[in-house]
């Protein structure tokens, strides 16, 4: 059901721009107004779901300590999997958002194992979804190239790099191989591993049907129907000076994969996806294991009813004296309030 | 139910529910769950809808309102904890947390997946706390919260030992155990809870401790031992309690006093701080190291804790130490001073022995019993005869909390290796970090529980077994109260020949004291490596 | 002699079979859990299954003494007593035995190489084993309720032994 709903989704995104372009010619509205909503939609849905998690306060500092604990000067310290300081926290984080450790430590054990591969699974999420987000990142880079002019150098160093196999023509990069690939594992993965199959929801097919067609449209943009890039220019660029334009003869292949990525942007604040900002506010893994060494202060900590020490006495005075312990009011000085047998 | 099987049926595959996990209600059989919380002991602390009643009834006897309670109480918390808030929004069901859950691993119950032990929480959320799960419902995850939802909670919530082994796993961090705390705090306001945490609850905070020992019979105990220790190797020692002005306050789960094999862990205790000469008293106020209230809520967690810095206090010690136990050192470690803090009539603790200043405990001012005794032999400071424990092979249990909770790991190992000629390693994706956890923690050590218990624990066992055939051992070292208790069980249904102590057992075997008459048993009262011939005197 | 010579040169893909019709009483996922992770630590029922399958057939077609087999089907049969099964449910894979193995020696049914009354024979023997793994389920569960009687002692033990020796004194 999940499966279907999103597919549907998907497929109903590019028949509202094929139809939308081609029958209705709704230039402007797929070409300037969506690209407005959605980026708006992005920008403060992403605000607001930040300061949403922000507000509410972290009453504790519950680190999950992957490492031995800073102890005695002899004990070697795990800094980075059990971080003592903020420096050493950073570190911590960066190898999480970097390189996904925690990910990765599925994968530690079989190395010296020799044999067979155990976590064979586990080892190819590393791997299939560092390669997803890298291929991401490098992609969104170039794509910088519509929104600036002249086009930095670096970008361009990128592409140089990006594609270096110069296949064909206009040259193939490198990482819309790897992002094609890496997506349809993280699909396949989900349709073929019956607990994956049994945990996913409509929320994890759409997304990577969503991004497969992003990725497939803009291949076909620019491999297939070699779209204009100079007036996708035109229009990206009047975007961003807000002075939108809408140059005439640009395909509608163009058209179907921009309004997929509006979707995305628009969609991503509401949605899982957030779990990019998410991870920088996690509580097990932002905040170093320093508990003992400094007070950590509970900004709602409340006074609870306790059973105090007096109270306590005057339950079982009677029993302590005669066990001879000591008390702080003797048996006669009390009023007397003898515990139950 | 009572049809003969046929043996067409062996062909009957156990399918998946066409319908997915949110239409398989949860099924209450005896073995599955643990009996409910008695209304007494809910009224000693204060616990809403305190009632006679039973998981395997039809009618729970909740609140009328209770589902405002649990909604709002959901709110409030969402309010209070951005783990929670955090956590309800991130997962991306990746599915790397599915098969590191101890109790996934023994029983295949789908829902003992982590993922969806915290979706039947974030179900609810959904709908009732975001806009795309009040309208499409199911399409996006939602679903309604009904009383079938709420027994699901219980069976599943109290089927999870907070041991956050799946949290580490997490490219994200979400903690399963702070799910199933703030799970268990929404049951615990309409009286959904079971006995086997209630109960010490209500004795921990009238009393003192878990078992509800009243103060004379508590130091009746502790003398006890000091016998049990005259007999076996001369040495009298003369503990004190409640007393002001000692230097150290001692505290440790009351499970070291009353069960075996915690009890000899206790005398080892007793027999390093005599030797040492510390000035240290006992509490019978603060007589409970454990903290049930953790597995209750936030707030049952403080107001039992709150005994510990409110007795240093009262007595004027100048820092704590605490004994062998796992829960209880996260919540030192992790809560207590920021629940109960500062502790600012304390000193920084200094090892009166080795003048070691313990800075990783300069804010909380409580430092762990195993660390004071590593100091000690680090710096020469005991005289010990590891070769009494040579008939022991000793591997050594990481518990969950005092692993993923603090990352205490070579301490109890370097105390180990110095008390012992033999000990060896269980796998590596089994141990430290990676720990398994006994299948019990969290308040689930009851024996009404236990096919789920031997279930849990299997992952545990299966590694100690694996160490059992390869190198021969017979000894599990934990430090850890539950540990002690629930492991033995554990031990005994799956590698028999395996017993359980505690690190500082091996260190009282181990320990050479000033003027002890020649020894001959452990402290168990079994012949030391040698002097199995000289069994015949008397014990 | 005649069946069990021909079910040892199958010896394996009897195993394999069993080992499945035994995973197949668990949930999907949990039986790809069981198939595919070889790290015996990260999946300690699906390897304890599948080692203890193939010694328990190779005893079972070799020597098919009962003082070897318990050990071998108490590996198999410990973990299931405290998984939610009825008995029956917890030892019907036993008695699979028979299908597979005729399913196994079709062809020599077929021919004739093994005939109806060797197969009747062979199905005696797996009730045999039925029965033994009758008596290991039964141990299993009288295991349990020991320990449990164990532990509610012990949980209190030294409060007892104290509070008898004040009485007998």
């Amino acid at each position: 059901m999940g499966i279907k709903f999103s597919l549907a989704a998907v497929f109903g995104l590019v028949l509202a721009a094929y139809f939308g372009i081609t029958a209705g010619g709704l230039y402007h509205f797929f070409g300037v107004s969506v690209p407005y909503i959605a980026f708006l939609l992005f920008l403060c849905g992403v605000v607001f779901r930040v300061l949403k998690w922000a507000r509410s306060p972290v009453p504790f500092r519950i680190p999950t300590t992957a490492g031995q604990q800073k102890s005695l000067p002899w004990i070697e310290h795990a800094k980075f999997d059990n971080p003592s300081t903020k420096q050493q926290t950073v570190v911590r984080m960066a190898l999480e958002v970097l390189l996904f450790r925690s990910l990765f430590r599925n994968t530690q054990f079989e190395a010296s194992e020799g044999h067979k591969l155990g976590y064979q699974q586990e080892k190819w999420l590393w791997l299939g979804s560092l390669a997803f987000h890298y291929c991401f990142l490098v992609i969104l880079i170039r794509h910088l190239r519509f929104f600036m002019e002249p086009v930095p150098f670096f970008i361009q160093g990128l592409e140089r790099l990006d594609g270096i196999m110069q296949v064909g023509l206009p040259g193939i990069y490198l990482t819309d191989i790897v992002f094609m690939l890496a997506v349809t594992f993280l699909i396949v993965r989900r349709f073929v591993i019956p607990h994956m199959r049994y945990i996913s929801l409509p929320q994890d097919y759409f997304p990577l049907f969503l991004l497969f067609a992003i990725g497939a449209t803009g291949v076909l943009t620019r491999y297939i129907f070699k779209v204009d890039l100079i007036k996708v220019k035109t229009l990206t660029m009047g975007l961003i000076s807000f002075h939108p334009v809408v140059p005439a003869g640009i395909g509608v292949i163009f058209f179907i994969h921009f309004l997929l990525v509006c979707t995305l942007f628009a969609y991503f604040p509401f949605s899982k996806l957030m779990h990019a900002g998410g991870i920088f506010l996690s509580p097990t893994r932002n905040v170093p294991n320093d508990n003992r060494i400094r007070r950590y202060v509970n900004p709602w900590n409340y006074p609870v009813k306790v059973h105090t020490y007096a109270e306590y006495e005057d339950h079982f005075r009677e029993k302590m004296v005669e066990a001879g312990l000591p008390v702080e009011k003797e048996l006669e000085e009390a009023p007397s309030v003898t515990a139950e047998p | 139910m009572a049809k003969v099987p046929k043996p067409n049926e062996l062909e009957l595959k156990y399918e998946f529910p066409e319908t997915g996990w949110m239409d398989t209600p949860a099924v209450f059989r005896p073995g599955n769950f643990s009996y409910p919380g008695k209304a007494k002991n809910l009224k000693v602390v204060g616990l809403p809808n305190p009632r006679e009643w039973s998981p395997a009834d039809d009618d729970w006897k909740l609140p009328p309102d209770w589902k405002k309670i649990i909604l709002e109480g959901l709110r409030e918390r969402l309010d209070k904890f951005r783990t929670l808030k955090i956590f309800m929004d991130i997962c991306v069901r990746c599915g790397a947390c599915a098969d590191k859950c101890h109790f996934y691993l023994g029983s295949g119950d789908p829902k003992n997946m982590p993922v969806l032990r915290a979706e039947l929480l974030r179900s609810v959320y959904r709908k009732e706390f975001s806009l795309a799960g009040r309208i499409m419902g199911k399409m996006v995850g939602a679903r309604d919260l009904t009383e079938d939802v709420i027994k699901e909670w219980f069976m599943y919530f109290f089927q999870c030992t907070e041991c956050r082994r799946c949290s580490l796993f997490c490219p994200y961090g979400i903690d399963t155990a702070e799910i199933t705390i703030i799970g268990r705090e929404l049951l615990n306001l309409i009286g959904c809870n079971i006995d086997w945490i209630t109960g010490p609850v209500a004795n921990c905070y009238q009393t003192g401790n878990h078992l509800g020992i009243q103060p004379h019979a508590f130091k009746d105990m502790i003398d006890f031992f000091v016998d049990e220790i005259e007999a076996v190797n001369g040495i009298r020692i003369e503990p004190s309690f409640n007393r002001k002005g000692a230097e150290v306050l001692f505290v440790t789960p009351s499970g070291d006093v009353f069960a075996d094999p915690g009890t000899y862990t206790l005398m080892g205790y007793m027999m390093l701080f005599h030797e040492i000469g510390l000035d240290y008293t006992w509490s019978t106020y603060a007589s409970e190291g454990g903290n049930f209230g953790f597995f209750t809520s936030h707030e049952m967690m403080k107001r039992l804790n709150s005994k510990m810095y409110a007795e240093a206090k009262r007595l004027g010690v100048k820092y704590i130490i605490g004994g062998e136990c796992g829960h209880m050192w996260r919540v030192i470690n992790q809560y207590m001073d920021t629940v109960n803090g500062p502790a600012d009539f304390l000193e920084v603790p200094v090892s009166p022995i080795t003048g070691t200043r313990f800075d990783n405990a300069a804010s909380t001012r409580m430092i762990h019993i195993v660390e004071f005794t590593a100091d000690l032999i680090k710096n020469g400071k005991l005289k010990l005869d590891p070769s009494r424990n040579d008939n022991l092979k000793v591997t050594f249990h990481d518990s969950c909390n005092t692993a993923r909770g603090m990352g205490f790991f070579d301490e109890p190992r370097y105390v180990i290796q110095n008390v012992c000629n033999n000990f060896y390693e269980m796998p590596p994706n089994t141990i430290r970090e990676q720990t398994f956890c006994c299948g019990s923690g969290a308040g689930l050590n009851n024996d009404e529980f236990m096919e789920m218990r031997m279930r849990g624990g299997l992952p545990r066992a299966n590694a100690v077994r694996y160490v059992h055939e390869k190198f021969g051992v017979n000894t599990l070292a934990a430090i850890c109260a539950i540990d002690r208790a629930a492991l033995p069980t554990l031990m005994n249904y799956w590698v028999p020949d395996v017993g359980v102590c505690g690190v500082h057992e091996l260190v009282g075997n181990a320990l050479v004291m000033e003027g002890e008459t020649e020894r001959t048993t452990d402290l168990r009262g079994e012949p030391l490596p040698g002097m199995e011939d000289n069994e015949n005197e008397d014990i | 002699m005649g069946i069990e010579h021909h079910l040892r040169k199958r010896r394996e893909e009897i195993s394999r079979k069993w080992f499945d019709l035994l995973s197949c009483t668990y949930p999907e996922e949990t039986v790809r859990l069981f198939k595919k992770e070889s790290n015996q630590f990260a999946n300690p029922v699906g390897h304890t299954f599948e080692a203890a399958i193939g010694e328990i057939v190779e005893e079972f077609l070799g020597e098919n003494r009962a003082e070897a087999l318990t050990p071998l089907l108490d590996k198999v049969i410990r973990v299931r007593a405290v998984q939610s099964f009825s008995p029956s449910a917890a030892l019907a894979f036993v008695f699979g035995l028979k299908t597979i193995a005729e399913e196994v020696l079709e062809e020599e049914l077929a021919e004739g190489e093994v005939g109806i009354g060797d197969l009747r024979e062979f199905e005696r023997k797996v009730e045999g084993l039925g029965l033994l793994a009758f008596d290991v389920y039964m141990r299993c569960r009288e295991d349990l309720f020991t320990i449990k009687i164990e532990e509610i002692k012990n949980n209190t033990r030294r409060l007892l032994e104290r509070a008898r020796i004040i009485v007998g004194e």
